[in-house]
Formats: structure tokens, sequence, C-alpha cells
């Protein structure tokens, strides 16, 4: 059964300290190495703090990047078990990723400097 | 009806073809579930939270698809059918993404051209202007 507690209780989710967006970024660099599963993708933004991401949001996500242009999807049949929905990134879905890396690296390094900065400050006023 | 699912999801006008629309929406996220090992047993919250769409509406596409065969209702709660399970994901979806698909010269479903008469009126004249354009390119074609 397919319960609500199952899937997470969440609309969309991101965690408080993250602009909304991340989760869209998250999933393009989770995609960078290769194809990937729905659920496997839901595990790998948790991976990377998203902690309060539900997999509903994952769903829409993937929805909305494939009609983007920017994922590929298709059904992979197994012999285990029904047809599971694979993803992989398109190459505007790979120059898209790059430039959220592009974004991500920039935001690191204005808040190193941001805090870089503030350290300097504390220590010249504990003097 | 379809309208009042939001205007992210671009569903079609049509009340047939925004039903079947739904129903491939609703039978890929069913579908989905399975392949990720949840099962295939969904109410109409879950549906709503998958689709982003009003539950209330959400439940009259899933009790429309269980009038079609595809589902089975156990009070609030729905299951695929063996209709349902032998429909098949793949034959599904690429059958109904053939139906959506703009024909040559036609508007996609995201055009303005559905937004006012103003730009239905602009976008026949573009359409027609570019037939012209295509019907004289072939006509010169093989001209010396």
């Amino acid at each position: 059964m397919t319960s609500d507690n199952q899937l997470g209780g969440h609309v969309s989710g991101v965690d408080g300290s993250l602009p909304r967006h991340f989760l869209r970024s998250a999933l393009h660099i989770a995609l960078i190495p290769g194809r990937s599963h729905g659920y496997d993708l839901f595990e790998q933004v948790k991976l990377f703090g998203l902690s309060s991401v539900d997999l509903a949001g994952v769903y829409r996500a993937m929805k909305s990047m494939e009609r983007d242009g920017l994922v590929s999807s298709e059904w992979e049949s197994s012999e285990l078990g029904p047809p599971r929905r694979v993803y992989q990134l398109t190459n505007a879905g790979h120059i898209e990723a790059a430039e959220h890396l592009r974004s991500l690296r920039a935001a690191r390094d204005l808040l190193d400097f941001i805090l870089g900065s503030a350290t300097i400050d504390i220590g010249q006023r504990a003097r | 009806m379809a309208e009042a699912f939001g205007e992210s999801m671009a569903s079609p006008k049509s009340p047939a073809l925004a039903a079947l629309y739904w129903r491939s929406e609703i039978l890929q996220v069913m579908y989905w579930l399975r392949g990720e090992g949840f099962g295939d047993i969904v109410d109409a919250g879950l549906v709503e939270r998958f689709l982003g769409v009003d539950a209330t509406i959400g439940v009259t596409y899933l009790d429309r698809l269980v009038d079609e065969g595809y589902l089975v209702a156990d009070g609030p709660f729905y299951s695929l059918s063996e209709r349902g399970r032998a429909e098949g994901a793949a034959e599904f979806a690429s059958s109904f993404a053939d139906l959506m698909r703009p024909t040559h010269g036609e508007c996609d479903a995201d055009c303005w051209c559905h937004q006012s008469a103003d730009e239905a009126e602009a976008c026949s004249a573009a359409r027609r202007q570019h037939d012209h354009d295509h019907n004289r390119e072939g006509n010169t074609e093989g001209s010396p």
C-alpha cells in the first residue's frame, strides 16, 4: 500500500535554509554521472542535504525537467518486476547542469568571502 | 474542467482530450510508483501530490478510470485493474505522446494563440505565411 508516510508528507520540499529551486539543481547534478531511477534520485538529493524533500516533489520536478527538454526518460523493463522509469540528462540538461554547478561554486565563493570577512572582523574586535 | 488543474501542466482544453491526458498522467503515476516498488494502491491525496492538482478533480478522474476498467476502487483507495496493468506503461505513454504532438504547422499547448482572439488571428496568419513560404521553397527546389 502506498501511504502518505512512506512517501513523505511534504508538498514540495527543500530545507528552509536552501533556495526553493535547489531541488532542480540537485537533480541535475545527481544525473551528471548517468542514468538513474526516480527513487535513487530521491535518495541522492536527500544525501545532498535535502532531507525534507518528498518523492512526489522529485516526480513533479522530473516531469517538469522533461517538459523543458533537460531530461529524457523511458520505461526500463525488468524480469524481476514491473517496468521502471529511468531518467538521463539531454545535451541541454548537461549544459544546464554545468550552469547549476557554476552558480553553486559562485555562491560558495561568496559565502566563503562573507564568512572570511566576518571572521577577520570578529578577530579584530576581540583584540 | 481541465483548466482548474493549473497553468503549469498545460492540459488540453477539450473535455475528451483532457480526459485522455489525465488518464495518462494518473496511470503514469501509478506505473511509476509500482516500478519504484511502492505497489499500485493510491488515494486521491497521493495522486494530487504527484500531479500537483486539486484532489476533488483528481477523484473525478480516478472514478472515471474505474468506470473505464483501468482501476479498481476500494473505499477511498484505488488500484490498477488487470486491464490497467495489461495496458502497459510504455505503450500507453508513447501512444498518448503521439496523439498530443503537434502536426506540421500546428501550435503546441503553450502557444499564446490559445489566450486571446488577437493572438489566434496573428498566429493563424503566421502559419499561413509559413505554409506559403514552405510551398514556394518546395516548388523552387526542383527548378533550374
